[in-house]
């Protein structure tokens, strides 16, 4: 298994009372597995993804990455690992006000230790791919919210992560645009064979999936809801 | 403006707390340091005024004569005259139990008519018969009766002049005013006869005070002898007033520059409040929200942050007043005459003008920024790179403007006045044109520190000169806070060490015996009485002595008022401790056996007098006018001095008195050894104090440094306001942008390297302040020696550059910018980013 959770629960604390928002969550995802996750508004889609992303801590559970165990590392460890493995794409496109559209990219490059101008390329080479070629040396806010999300995917995907997440990646996005921006992802993941783990609303995402899965009142089901089939 | 305005901009800053603590005290701090010098300074003046009312009661006239006094006779033949109401009065001063005491002797038959509230004949409990009939009797205020812990009857150890005597205390006085016990404070009321007695003024009077109309006084001045003159009462008082004028003018200079900082720093937070919130505003104008409405809803809160803050510094202020009045008085004692505060006098004009500082300066703070908000464009997405591209484009033209300013204000600077506002103005001119470049700077100086690190930096150190770089709109306002609060910092520091350097060096050829003989625990030099001809003999005799040099101190009256006069006898090594402003010693001292005078700096700069002018002084034998020889350098008194040859002395004031000796050894001989000698043979005669040169160096620098304990005390309020503002600056600074830290840390930037990233910006913005407030450190250094002082005081300073003030001013801001990071990074690193990335 590439992705493995194991008795995942996560509640927050508001004011004096505890909030649940799973337990008990198992999964396994093989390596270049592809997996679109739906859920209704607040069912805990994004926080799952924060977990297996390493930028938020489980309540009780574990979570392994190829063989590594997450819930042991301590903050520090769980950054190196998840700037040498883990690419996402935030449901509010998150990218650095203070450093331009390339900078935003060959960001994970140089967290990574790689700095020399052949390897620094790639940045801009995916910003071509993802057609932003021209908009290099720009300030995020000058960018609509379409492309602001491609540079967050060129983002995800500079330090070729083995696992990218992405959190509605066409959640803002108009219904030809979505469809861009996923085919885009579909071109890249498949290309770099890297495993994806997809938050959905909609169908449209589901052609680009190996498997379906669903979180529903704290609980993680296998493919399409009833209704839907 | 609805209430949900209101709601939105209160949750704000409780969200925000940090920041509205910090905010609300920058503008505490500014207040506090202006509140508590002005009441400080105003509380001595009003005790100062009051203690010379309680003594010169209702007197319009002073009837005085040479420093020896009046011949009482005269009081006796002028009363015959029909001279009334008249009073006869003896003043002096007493040390009791480390306190000082002015003793007044009085007559209390002719008293009533003038002193009321000292009035011993109708209230309080005194022993009238044996006040009268007994010799060696006092009157004292109850509340030092009871700190001394004595009662009627008691005897009174005093120390008047080095003689040791004992009074008994035949009476208490009181008073139900809180100012008038004050005046009382401090205050030994003897019979005429027992205080000449004490005072050893025995057949004369200090003055004799006189309620007199215009057209009387005409006629008694043409009557009075000659060597007697009629005095106005007030003039009196003016003459004390003009003693403090220029210590309470550098008072003033120095709240005025602790002003200077507070405002920047109130600036910075409301700038740095509204800015933040663009976002938010540009929401709310979306909504609907009237241009109008954002507007009010920014004043109002300035307004409410004002509001409170004032409040906190006017309370903070009237505390440190009370620590400050004791300073104040202290200065005044060991510079200028006795006066006794205790009393904070809060007086309404100087909480209004708290008030208006503290709203004042937060409204117009606010007023920019909240003109600035209402212009925000109605829109969700804030373009804030395109906002900080303008910026970048402006501060070159602002740096150039700044330039100007500060030109404008170096051309006052050099335009030659004897009036302190111009220099004060271009004070302001200069620091404000400084702040105006700081923008421009900061760019240049980021942009050259990341051209040189390319190769050798990380990430976070390049991100965190990118951070720097990137929001110069909010950045440069905080570096320009912190530069201009250290450079007041270094510049007061570079002012006290060069002055202490100049009386330092001063000090060195200026002493030139060995050992110094004055009479036993003066007061201060300037009240000091006679050493005994005996005692001087003795000396003479001592083995080991070879020469003396002698001194003759004491107060004259001149065209220019009462004026400090020194009389001496001076050998030619003596002779060498004197340098001159301009002329040849060649040419003056001849001139000076001749019966011409010399005056000090500090006395030629007051009385606007050159060398060739001539100075009237009245002496025994009434006015006489004296050639200026030569100005010297002198800083031991701003008042100023004029020194006359002892022979000249002599003959013109028919004193043979001596106020203190010079004792130059023989070569070879022992100091210390000598120095027990002479203790030895002078004890049994006179208490004296002697000290050896070093001795005598040391205690002047002693004194000098009490004296400017009051200012390092303001310098360091003036550090706490810069450091506590600087810090809230560049915290608020890093807490802004919690969120995009949070996103570098999700990106998979480490803790320990986002630590790295915070701390590197943070001490490059404190570096950079601390370097760009090094040259208008110096600069202001310079004005105030060059300027402030030599306008206010007439001394000339040497510029000294103090290696660890400069040091210490960019530690001061790099310190201060690194521990304003520490609570930032911390809760950034401490956690994990997914918290942090929700908050908007
Ligand atoms: N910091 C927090 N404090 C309290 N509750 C939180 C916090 N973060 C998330 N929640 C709650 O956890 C639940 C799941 O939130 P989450 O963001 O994971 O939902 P989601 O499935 O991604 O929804 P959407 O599709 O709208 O993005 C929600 O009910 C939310 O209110
Ligand atoms: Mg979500």
């Amino acid at each position: 298994m590439f992705l493995e959770l194991h008795n995942l629960a996560k509640e927050y604390l508001e004011g004096g009372h505890r909030r649940t928002v799973f337990s008990h969550l198992d999964l396994g995802v093989t390596s270049g597995e592809r997996i679109v996750l739906l859920g209704r508004s607040g069912s805990g889609k994004s926080t799952l993804l924060n977990l297996i992303s390493g930028i938020d801590r489980p309540s009780a559970g574990e979570i392994r990455v190829d063989e590594a165990r997450l819930t042991t590392m301590n903050e520090s460890q769980r950054t190196r690992f998840r700037r040498r493995h883990i690419g996402f794409v935030y449901q509010s496109f998150n990218l650095i006000p203070t450093l331009t559209v390339e900078e935003n990219v060959r960001l994970p490059l140089e967290l990574n230790g790689r700095r020399t101008a052949g390897e620094l390329k790639r940045a801009s080479d995916l910003l071509e791919r993802v057609g932003l070629g021209d908009r290099l040396d720009s300030f995020p806010d000058t960018l609509s919210g379409g492309e602001q999300q491609r540079v967050a995917l060129a983002r995800a995907l500079a330090h070729e992560p083995a696992l990218l997440l992405a959190d509605e990646p066409t959640g803002n996005l108009d219904a030809e645009t979505g469809a861009r921006m996923l085919q885009l992802i579909d071109e890249l993941t498949r290309e770099e064979r890297v495993t994806l783990i997809m938050v959905s609303h909609g169908t449209e995402a589901l052609p680009l999936a190996d498997r379906v899965l669903r979180l529903e009142q704290g609980r993680l089901l296998e493919g399409l809801p009833e209704t839907a089939r | 403006m609805t209430r949900t305005l209101w709601l939105s901009g209160l949750r704000y800053h409780l969200r925000h707390r940090w920041q509205l603590v910090l905010a609300v005290v920058g503008i505490a701090l500014g207040v506090a340091v202006v509140v508590a010098v002005d009441l400080a300074n105003e509380s001595a003046r009003r005790a100062f005024a009051l203690s010379m009312e309680s003594i010169s009661g209702r007197a319009t006239h002073q009837i005085v004569g040479s420093p020896l006094g009046i011949d009482e006779a005269l009081y006796a033949s002028l009363r015959g005259e029909g001279l009334r109401p008249s009073a006869p009065v003896v003043e002096g001063f007493a040390e009791s139990r480390g306190r000082t005491f002015r003793l007044l002797g009085l007559d209390p038959f002719s008293e009533p008519p003038f002193r009321s509230h000292i009035s011993f004949l109708s209230r309080g409990e005194i022993d009238l018969n044996r006040l009268l009939t007994e010799s060696g009797t006092v009157v004292i205020s109850r509340s030092n009766v009871r700190d001394l812990g004595l009662g009627i009857g008691d005897p009174l150890e005093l120390d008047i002049g080095g003689r040791q005597v004992v009074v008994s205390i035949a009476g208490t006085m009181d008073s139900d005013d809180r100012m008038e016990r004050q005046a009382l404070n401090g205050m030994l009321i003897a019979d005429i006869a027992t205080a000449q007695e004490l005072l050893g003024m025995v057949g004369r009077l200090s003055h004799i005070d006189l309620i007199l109309g215009p057209a009387e006084a005409e006629t008694l001045r043409t009557r009075l002898p000659s060597g007697i003159d009629l005095q106005r009462s007030e003039s009196r008082t003016q003459v004390m007033e003009q003693m403090t004028r220029a210590f309470s003018v550098n008072l003033t200079a120095l709240s005025l520059l602790a002003l200077l900082v507070g405002l920047f720093l109130i600036y910075n937070t409301m700038t740095f409040s509204v800015v933040q919130r663009r976002p938010l505003l540009g929401n709310l104008r979306g909504l609907g929200t009237s241009r109008r409405e954002i507007f009010s809803l920014i004043a109002g809160e300035a307004l409410l942050l004002g509001a409170v803050g004032t409040a906190i510094g006017i309370g903070v202020g009237i505390a440190l007043a009370q620590g400050l009045l004791g300073l104040v008085t202290r200065t005044i004692n060991d510079l200028y005459f006795v006066l006794n505060v205790t009393a904070l006098a809060i007086t309404p004009a100087a909480l209004a003008k708290a008030v208006l500082l503290g709203l004042g300066a937060t409204l117009a703070a606010a007023i920019a920024p909240a003109l600035k908000a209402t212009r925000t464009p109605p829109r969700l997405v804030t373009t804030r790179s395109r906002e900080e591209s303008r910026y970048r484009i402006v501060a070159p033209r602002a740096a150039a403007m700044g330039g100007i300013v500060m030109a404008v204000g170096a051309l006052l600077l050099l335009y030659p006045s004897q009036a302190l506002a111009p220099g004060f103005i271009a004070l302001f001119l200069i620091i404000l044109g400084f702040a105006l470049a700081v923008p421009w700077v900061t760019g240049m100086m980021v942009s050259l520190l990341e051209r040189l690190g390319r190769r050798r930096f990380g990430t976070p150190e390049r991100l965190a000169l990118r951070g720097v770089q990137a929001s110069l709109s909010r950045t440069a306002v905080a570096i320009a806070a912190l530069a201009v609060a250290v450079s007041v910092s270094i510049g007061m520091a570079v002012m006290v060490d060069s002055f202490r350097q100049t009386v330092h060096q001063w000090l060195q050829f200026t002493l030139q015996a060995d050992i110094y003989i004055s009479p036993g625990s003066a007061i201060s030099a300037r009240r000091s009485p006679p050493l005994l001809p005996e005692v001087i003999s003795r000396v003479r005799q001592t083995s080991g002595v070879a020469d003396l040099s002698t001194y003759r101190s004491l107060e004259v009256n001149s065209e220019f008022g009462p004026v400090q006069l020194q009389a001496l006898h001076l050998n030619s090594q003596s002779r060498t401790g004197y340098r001159f402003q301009a002329e040849k010693p060649k040419r003056i001292w001849p001139a000076f056996e001749r019966g011409a005078v010399l005056v000090s700096e500090p006395f030629a700069h007051r009385h606007r007098v050159v060398p060739g002018d001539r100075l009237n002084l009245d002496t025994e034998h009434g006015a006489r006018t004296f050639p200026i020889a030569g100005i010297f350098y002198d800083y031991e008194s701003d008042r100023g001095t004029v020194v006359m040859a002892r022979a000249v002395y002599e003959q013109w004031f028919a004193d043979q008195k001596v106020s203190g000796l010079g004792v130059y050894l023989e070569p070879g001989a022992d100091v210390e050894q000598t120095m027990e000698r002479l203790q030895s043979r002078v004890s049994d005669l006179q208490g004296v104090r002697i000290r050896s040169n070093r001795d005598l160096r040391e205690a002047s620098l002693a004194i000098f440094d009490r004296t400017f304990t009051i200012t390092e005390v303001l310098r360091l309020l003036a550090v706490a306001v810069a450091f506590s503002g600087v810090f809230s600056a560049l915290m608020a600074l890093q807490l802004e942008k919690a969120r995009e830290f949070a996103i570098l840390r999700a990106t998979g930037m480490t803790p320990g390297e986002l630590w790295r990233l915070v701390t590197l910006q943070n001490g490059v913005m404190g570096l950079i302040a601390g370097l760009l407030a090094l040259p208008p450190g110096l600069l202001l250094a310079a004005i105030l020696i060059e300027v402030i002082n030599r306008r206010a005081f007439g001394w000339t300073l040497w510029l000294q550059i103090p290696a660890e003030a400069l040091i210490e001013g960019v530690l001061l801001a790099v310190a201060a910018a690194l521990l304003a990071g520490l609570y930032p990074a911390h809760r950034l690193a401490s956690s994990p980013p997914a918290a942090a990335l929700r908050e908007e």
